[in-house]
């Protein structure tokens, strides 16, 4: 992927068909498929969604690794905070379980170890849930309540800061376990749920790259 | 050569030991590659870059013995290459593991840092399968005794116990419990009726 940004007149196929990880991006903005010739900027309009703040996460994931220096103060913290809301949907009520299940299918007829690979996994998902209820119980309700003046005093986004952390390496340590140690039997189902494990794991650290690099710098301009 | 190796080049001449690091990371875009300029800092360079593969002109003045240089570093599997200029005595290159001449094509040269390179894994997936005693450990740790029970059962400290846990999680690069549950299921350390819920 190039580290060429895109801009509110390149055309919303063009930037799925050139990045299909933006997939995830839209749905999480609610923004469905069939957009004709219609650039970015026309597609989120009639979306009801903020084109700055789509388009900085769009490019802040394409990116991948290098940390913006800065963030744009114009970008709408409550659509950063909708779209993370709907990751953490994604990843909560979706994702993991389906990779639950494709697991479970996978090592079909491999009881034992299908046995400690899942409570592996349920310990994980367990661990992610806790990570992101804790974004939605009190991170979120104090950036709306900032944004509409009635935040107390007994919050702050460092104190989120300091202790998020990341959250994708206990899934990546399963998957090398798999890759390295597994002897059972393997085919499609196996592979595609490791590849699954894989896009997983890099969306989960998109994911938190908007909130560490975007969301948390975007309300400390804000609380000033 | 899909093994990212660290090189430090020593030779006093800029255009042999440049033109050797564009070449080498010609080679291998992944391979990084140092050199130590000035004298008198060659073991605290190398303790500092910890390279995989040292380039040395044997003539070096601190270079003394190979065998030596190594163990006085504590890298036993220092991979040492003398750089030859010149035509040299086979005393000279005594305790080096190979020998790049000037005069060594593109060719030649990638065959013989493929060699060095293949060796190097080799070693390395050795030092990755566990001992007996770690294995046993292992086992303790999936059964979900304490670091002092183990230590009990096995007649060592409690350190000798943290240590040896400590390489295994380098050496599977596994670091939570429920990871080497499952590298203890598969591996048939344990079954799974030994293992508490």
């Amino acid at each position: 992927m190039g580290a060429m940004a895109y801009g509110p007149h390149d055309k919303m196929c063009n930037l799925v068909s050139e990045n299909y990880y933006m997939l995830f991006v839209l749905s999480r903005f609610g923004i469905p498929m069939g957009f004709g010739e219609s650039d970015i900027e026309e597609v989120c309009k009639r979306n009801g969604v903020d084109t700055k703040t789509f388009l900085a996460i769009v490019n802040l994931n394409l990116q991948s690794g290098d940390v913006p220096s800065r963030v744009d103060k114009e970008l709408n913290p409550e659509e950063i905070v909708k779209y993370l809301h709907n990751s953490h949907d994604f990843f909560l009520e979706y994702r993991l379980p389906s990779i639950r299940e494709r697991l479970l299918e996978a090592m079909d007829g491999e009881k034992d170890v299908s046995v400690v690979v899942l409570r592996y996994f349920d310990e994980y998902a367990a661990e992610v849930r806790k990570h992101m209820e804790y974004e939605e119980k009190v991170v979120f309700p104090y950036i709306r309540a900032l944004v509409q003046g009635t935040a107390g005093d007994d919050y702050h986004i460092s104190i989120f800061r300091k202790q998020h952390n990341e959250i994708e390496s206990r899934l990546t340590e399963l998957r090398d376990i798999l890759i390295k140690y597994y002897n059972g039997k393997t085919g499609y189902v196996f592979n595609s749920v490791l590849f699954d494990i894989f896009t997983c794991a890099e969306d989960l650290r998109q994911h938190n790259m908007v909130e560490d690099f975007m969301l948390v710098p975007l309300i400390e301009i804000l609380e000033k | 050569m899909g093994r990212f190796l660290k090189f430090v080049i020593v030779e006093a001449s800029d255009i042999v030991s440049e033109g050797l690091a564009v070449m080498l990371k010609q080679m291998n875009a992944g391979f990084r590659v140092s050199r130590l300029e000035g004298a008198g800092q060659l073991s605290s360079h190398l303790m500092v870059e910890k390279p995989d593969v040292l380039l040395v002109n044997p003539l070096f003045p601190e270079l003394g013995s190979i065998q030596k240089l190594r163990s006085n570093l504590g890298m036993p599997d220092l991979v040492c290459v003398a750089l030859v200029t010149e035509l040299r005595s086979q005393r000279d290159l005594e305790g080096f593991d190979e020998t790049i001449s000037l005069f060594d094509g593109f060719e030649q040269l990638r065959e013989k840092v493929g060699k060095l390179a293949h060796r190097k894994e080799d070693a390395e997936v050795g030092e990755k399968t566990l001992s007996q005693r770690e294995k046993e450990i292992v086992s303790f740790v999936v059964k979900g005794y304490t670091n002092k029970q183990i230590a009990e059962e096995l007649c060592l400290s409690s350190h000798t116990v943290i240590t040896h846990r400590r390489n295994i999680a380098a050496k599977l690069q596994i670091h939570s419990s429920a990871g080497l549950t499952i590298y203890a299921i598969v591996n048939k350390l344990v079954k799974l009726e030994d293992i508490k819920s």
